[in-house]
């Protein structure tokens, strides 16, 4: 708990209408995708925070964070609220850090191709305004939650998504970051310059952080052009090991802008979800089906979707094969950024009120491993008897789970965490990562020795020691320890 | 929305996968703009509807802030449309004031909502219609067809029913009035009260079953929503059978008849009202009912000019005014009211045309408070002033 007097220099630094510690409210901040599923390890009500702040510009953030210091209060950085690991959920008590009223697009320069934002901007805000300059532009990193997460969450999870595999990810789009360190420093990281060589990359180093070194102030991302056309073609597959193979060939051909893969599962949810919004397009449910995503000119898009079409058209394991509409393709890419929870939907029995945790888990591999990777996947689910759906980037060898877990019992409880390490050690023995995108939060993060060694997380420890040595950014998260002030090394 | 237990709903929630992809801007009446809660987006409210059912150690049944969020939804439903799960929030959210209700914790006006119904047979404790057509129509007891005006028409806005009837003696529609028409109640439903709901419409309800005509015309969505999805089976039961229907779904039976009309129509069109119409979505009619095309056609057919919202048809926005909120929270629902009529003023229209007496009440009274310059219509209020 947080003395009152502590409130009320709180309240002073960010006045009464921004702040809140209603239980009702702080209950409402202590949920997130994965908050049910965490609760084999974590209490419901321990995601609870102390209090919610509404910081409106740096000034106040940077008195927050010395006062944080001088008083031993954790605070918790939080965007949309939209991430899959637990990023934004506090332990314990602390103060969470609300971006959401401060959502000032700052600048926007077209000649040298860069917008200043503050870090509560929404990306489809900021992707809503380039839109309108000249014959458009656009940050193509967009992932599956675009319609709602801000860019400092993207930011801090570094985030990408279907798009990643031609255009990368969230770091590729930064220039600058300004930032409040943990130590209460202020800091600017990065240049206008879209290359620069000068010293170590200390803005790279905030990317993906996940709140637990700085927090993001102001960012300057930089936008390209947007393309002249978009076109996607599909085709279903009856073997796992055609599909596969056909992306590979696509690869050789052309990077599109998506090249995903979804099974059978997946795309039952997805028609669930187009019989609501787009009945006009239902799509055929086969053992996998590959969406392509092209862009560019129209010339050269329309003969690159004609050349994936006859690549699908003579491959004996494809059919359904077609390209889509213009709004076909925008339905399709709504249900595809929507697989997720619409097939959680189809996984839970209706008419079964018993608690249900969605978990989403995110693995990738190198893509000569994806087969394998995919069929060791379908096969440990099947063991685990749960309902499951697979959908992924393919283009990236990334791929999610989704499935539902019973929460009835401890014996329930015992394999979310089962599953999780088997999960993790089959990706491992593939030489994968344990996230690719969704970043480590509180799921993934007892596990980052498997990937990085012991060695790389005691250098991990470090880094977060000099940038935050009373460990009050987030704790509990990706290497931060849950205690406060308490920094263990291998040698305690 | 559906009339769903609370197992049901339990269930529902359990399904919402907390993702956060509810609408977080002004596509959610009740999303705090300003201030953006937690607790004032869909995901916020479920959770409160949640601890409210499964944890009653933490008290939010008596929360004022839990009170606030829950009764300052409109139940618009754009947050159904919007979840990509499908989850039916706006139950889970009229759920959650019932427990609230239960609880005694609820806004002063819905309960005299609440006793106007009980005394009167009206939310407004009116004691008499504000016309004479009624006693004629009651007296008609061989006709088929019901109309059912519905409170708002009865009592706020008469011009709005007896263009309907205008339009149906046009059509030589042989019509009736309920001997008995009282409130169809679904403001309770909406407000929480849906324990009351079956005594307040018994009287009606037996009404329409000791005379059952083959079908009855709606001109509030409202109305015909609470017949179709909110009553219960026991009630629902003394009027199966009966085909109940919009006056919009009404109208695409005589777009031959009204077709022939047409080039007088346009001559007319340009003497009575301002353009461009801006059509608005009442969210009752098209996300509750999914009526969406019907009134366009209509206006199609007869060569009628209007324009659209940006956000429209399953996307479309609230007026602001439905579940109790304009009576709960004046301010805050004119304040959203006055979200559309920017949009209004943005796109250039000069007059909104709509098939909700909700939401032309709600329009009118702002726009008259904000001194804009706009006109609202009925859409059959439209049809009578270019017919006759």
């Amino acid at each position: 708990m947080i003395e009152t007097s502590i409130i009320n220099k709180i309240k002073n630094i960010i006045g009464n209408r921004y702040i809140s510690n209603d239980p009702v409210e702080l209950y409402c901040y202590s949920h997130d995708y994965t908050s049910r599923a965490l609760s084999w390890i974590y209490d419901e009500y321990q995601f609870m925070a102390d209090l919610i702040i509404k910081p409106r510009n740096e000034i106040q953030i940077k008195e927050i964070v010395d006062l944080a210091n001088e008083e031993y209060i954790k605070l918790i950085p939080r965007g949309a609220g939209t991430s899959f690991g637990g990023q934004f959920l506090p332990i314990d008590g602390g103060v969470v850090i609300d971006f959401s009223v401060m959502n000032a697009i700052l600048e926007i320069n077209p000649e040298e191709h860069y917008a200043v934002v503050e870090p509560g901007v929404l990306y489809k805000d900021l992707g809503h305004e380039l839109k309108k300059i000249g014959r458009g532009y656009w940050i193509p990193c967009n992932p599956g939650s675009a319609e709602v997460c801000t860019i400092g969450g993207m930011i801090a999870n570094n985030a990408s998504g279907e798009s990643a595999i031609k255009y990368g990810t969230t770091r590729d789009y930064l220039l600058n970051l300004k930032a409040v360190l943990g130590t209460g420093q202020k800091v600017q990281f990065g240049s206008l310059v879209k290359k620069s060589v000068s010293g170590l990359d200390l803005l790279s180093l905030l990317v993906g952080s996940e709140g637990t070194l700085g927090i993001i102030t102001e960012a300057t991302l930089k936008f390209k052009a947007l393309p002249e056309t978009f076109i996607t073609v599909i085709a279903s597959f009856d073997s796992k090991k055609a599909a596969i193979e056909m992306a590979g060939k696509i690869q050789e051909y052309i990077t599109p802008m998506s090249l995903e893969i979804a099974d059978q599962a997946v795309l039952s949810g997805m028609n669930l979800y187009l019989s609501r919004i787009y009945p006009k397009l239902s799509l055929k449910v086969s053992t996998v089906a590959l969406f392509v995503r092209l862009d560019g000119d129209r010339e050269t898009t329309g003969i690159h979707a004609q050349k994936i079409k006859e690549l699908f058209m003579n491959d004996k394991n494809a059919s359904d094969v077609k390209i889509l509409t213009e709004e076909e393709h925008e339905y399709l890419w709504k249900s595809r950024d929507c697989s997720g929870p619409s097939l959680l939907r189809l996984l839970r029995p209706f008419r079964n009120a018993a608690p249900y945790a969605p978990a989403i888990l995110d693995f990738a591999v190198p893509f000569s491993k994806i087969f394998s990777f995919f069929e060791a996947l379908s096969q440990i689910m099947k063991e685990n008897n749960l309902g499951y759906g697979i959908v992924g980037h393919l283009g990236d060898g990334n791929l999610h789970i989704n499935t539902t877990i019973s929460l009835k019992s401890e014996a329930d409880f015992k394999k979310i965490g089962d599953l999780q390490k088997t999960l993790i050690d089959q990706t491992m023995s593939l030489g994968g990562t344990i996230t690719a995108e969704h970043g480590c939060g509180l799921w993934k993060a007892p596990y980052l020795p498997l990937e990085h060694g012991k060695e790389g997380v005691e250098l991990m420890k470090k880094i977060k020691q000099v940038f935050d040595p009373n460990n009050i950014l987030n704790p509990g998260k990706m290497i931060s320890p849950s205690k406060l002030g308490y920094f263990p090394t291998s040698s305690n | 929305m559906k009339n769903l237990n609370e197992k049901q709903i339990l269930g529902i929630i359990w399904k919402c996968n907390l993702c956060g992809f509810c609408p977080k801007d002004f596509e959610c009446p009740g999303f705090d703009l300003e201030t953006r809660w937690e607790s004032s987006m869909a995901r916020g409210r479920i959770s409160i509807v949640h601890a409210i059912m499964q944890n009653n150690e933490l008290g939010f049944q008596y929360s004022p802030l839990a009170k606030e969020r829950l009764f300052s939804c409109t139940g618009c439903g754009h947050c159904f449309y919007a979840c990509p799960s499908g989850i039916d929030i706006p139950s889970i959210i009229t759920l959650g004031k019932k427990k609230l209700v239960d609880a005694n914790n609820y806004p002063e006006t819905h309960k005299l909502i609440l006793d106007n119904i009980k005394q009167y047979g009206n939310p407004f404790g009116e004691t008499s219609p504000r016309d004479s057509a009624w006693p004629e129509l009651k007296s008609n007891t061989e006709a088929n067809t019901v109309y059912f005006p519905g409170c708002m028409a009865i009592y706020r806005l008469p011009e709005v029913a007896l263009d309907t009837i205008a339009l149906f003696n046009k059509f030589g529609e042989n019509i009736r009035v309920l001997q008995n028409e009282t409130c169809c109640s679904g403001v309770l439903y909406r407000t929480g009260h849906s324990t009351q709901l079956e005594e307040v419409t018994k009287s009606m309800i037996n009404d329409i079953n000791n005379n059952p005509p083959e079908r009855i015309i709606f001109t509030c969505p409202g109305c015909l929503e609470t017949f179709k999805e909110i009553y219960g089976s026991e009630l629902k039961e003394k009027f199966k059978g009966i085909e109940l229907i919009h006056f919009s779904e009404y109208l695409i039976d005589k777009l031959t008849d009204l077709k022939n009309n047409s080039d007088e129509i346009a001559a007319r069109l340009e003497n009575i009202l301002e353009k461009p119409i801006i059509w608005h979505d009442p969210c009752h009619l098209a996300r509750g009912l999914g009526i969406y095309e019907e009134p366009r056609r209509i206006l199609d057919t007869l060569n009628i000019p209007y324009i659209e919202f940006e956000y429209n048809r399953e996307n479309a926005n609230c007026c602001g005014s439905g579940s109790g909120v304009r009576s709960a929270y004046p301010e805050f629902s004119e304040e959203v009211t006055a979200q559309r009529l920017e949009e209004i003023k943005q796109l250039g229209a000069k007059t909104i045309l709509t098939a909700c007496p909700f939401c032309e009440y709600q329009y009118k009274a702002v726009i008259e408070k904000n001194g804009v310059a706009l006109e609202v219509l009925d859409l059959n209020s439209l049809l009578t002033k270019l017919l006759f």
